[in-house]
């Protein structure tokens, strides 16, 4: 998702200034539905967040699964789908041996490192995490511009929802109880900097996006633009652990499940109708439900014993590959991702024309 | 003479026909999938709730 919006980079916004027609339903849907999820994720969590010491809710605890483990395997989906085999039989580095190895070195770090040495590389490893998050939101803020025909993002724009992101990265650095991390940074002194900087950042946000032609800046594409620009508030506003943070999980794993599954649906071609595209779903289901519970229970070893706690590195490095592979599938400036969505979510990512 | 090579011969259904089983075989497993995940978030109790989605010690 995230390098989607690497496409509208690569355009430029000439490439769309002007198309201000009809925005397709399909594009309506899954703006105004990933938006409802974002903030939704997010007010639900704060709502549902236990007194500090406490532990979550069986709600919660589901929130979470969706948002994390079950939205990371639902990568393997794209596994089953004959195109994308042969786009990694083409690019076995990125997904295949990168992965592996991934998985392989964080199974072998966490079953031979000590426990407070682990727990110390999980700060970047969350920087990583919350980075991920950061550009499918800037890669969603994209998407948007594309489905509503409107100027893509002008690198200004782009740079300070990267920068909303990564105040919000050293906000939790400088705080890392508030990832349940059992560790000190050293960087207390800088949450101060943190919040200064996201601040700053969304005020730039919202003046860049002031500066757009009227006709440029509809309300769809402002709502993606301005969830996009807040998402790291909550590591601001709240000292919960639950209310800072669980929330931007979720409501990033919504986000995913909600966009792989049109992916999943928009089945193409001759012979391909409603039976399809419910198989593909189911498939989609399945992969996510079953991946998602392996590497939920994997999670859990943190604290386990040496040999058994290489399961929790493999959780790891699998979240990392995710990482890698999700940067790969959706980087529209590459002809394959473009052709494979354009087909399965036409109204997303339409055929480009050429800048004037 | 013009020959068919023996590669071309299909070895497999069409999709067409194996879809339908398999999609009967995709739903029915949705429920089992569902089952696992109780099963496994209720083993893990309080720990399956991580605010990262249970790797941050939570």
């Amino acid at each position: 998702v995230a390098a989607v919006a690497a496409d509208q980079l690569g355009a430029g916004p000439a490439a769309w200034a002007g198309r201000t027609g009809g925005t397709p339903a399909g594009a309506r849907m899954w703006l105004w539905g990933t938006v409802a999820l974002t903030a939704g994720a997010i007010a639900v969590t704060v709502a549902l967040a236990p007194p500090a010491g406490a532990p979550a809710g069986p709600g919660l605890a589901y929130l979470l699964f969706v948002g994390s483990s079950a939205h990371v395997a639902a990568t393997g989906w794209f596994y089953t789908v004959p195109p994308v085999r042969g786009q990694v039989r083409r690019h076995r580095g990125r997904y295949l041996w990168v992965p592996l190895a991934l998985i392989i070195g964080a199974s072998v770090a966490a079953a031979l490192l000590p426990p407070a040495v682990l727990n110390g590389l999980l700060l970047p490893y969350f920087g990583w995490q919350f980075f991920h998050y950061q550009k499918q939101n800037l890669g969603l803020a994209s998407l948007a511009a594309s489905a509503y025909r409107v100027a893509g993002l002008r690198p200004a724009e782009r740079r300070v929802l990267l920068a909303a992101g990564l105040a919000g990265i050293a906000g939790l650095a400088a705080r890392p109880r508030l990832l349940q991390l059992p560790v000190r940074s050293g960087l207390a002194a800088a949450w101060p900097l943190a919040a200064a900087g996201f601040a700053a950042a969304v005020v730039a946000g919202l003046a860049l996006l002031a500066r757009r032609r009227a006709d440029q800046r509809p309300p769809g594409f402002c709502a993606a633009y301005l969830s996009a620009l807040a998402f790291s508030l909550p590591v601001f506003l709240f000292g919960s652990p639950y209310a800072a943070v669980a929330g931007m999980t979720i409501a990033h794993g919504l986000q995913y499940v909600l966009l792989v599954g049109l992916v999943a649906a928009g089945q193409t071609g001759p012979g391909r109708g409603r039976a399809s595209a419910l198989t593909s779903l189911a498939v989609l289901g399945n992969v996510a439900l079953a991946g998602g519970a392996v590497l939920a229970a994997a999670s859990g070893l943190q604290e386990a014993h040496p040999a058994v706690r290489l399961l929790y590195g493999a959780f790891l490095g699998a979240v990392m590959a995710h990482f890698v592979v999700d940067a790969g599938l959706w980087r529209l400036r590459e002809p394959f991702p473009r052709s494979f969505l354009g087909e399965r979510v036409p109204y997303l990512v339409p055929g480009r024309r050429p800048a004037p | 003479m013009e020959t068919t090579p023996i590669t071309a011969i299909p070895v497999r259904p069409s999709p067409r026909f194996r879809r339908p089983a398999f999609a009967v075989i995709a739903l029915a497993l949705l429920p089992v999938a569902a089952a696992v995940v109780f099963l496994v978030l209720h083993a893990m109790g309080p720990a399956a709730a991580g605010v990262t989605g249970g790797c941050g010690g939570g």
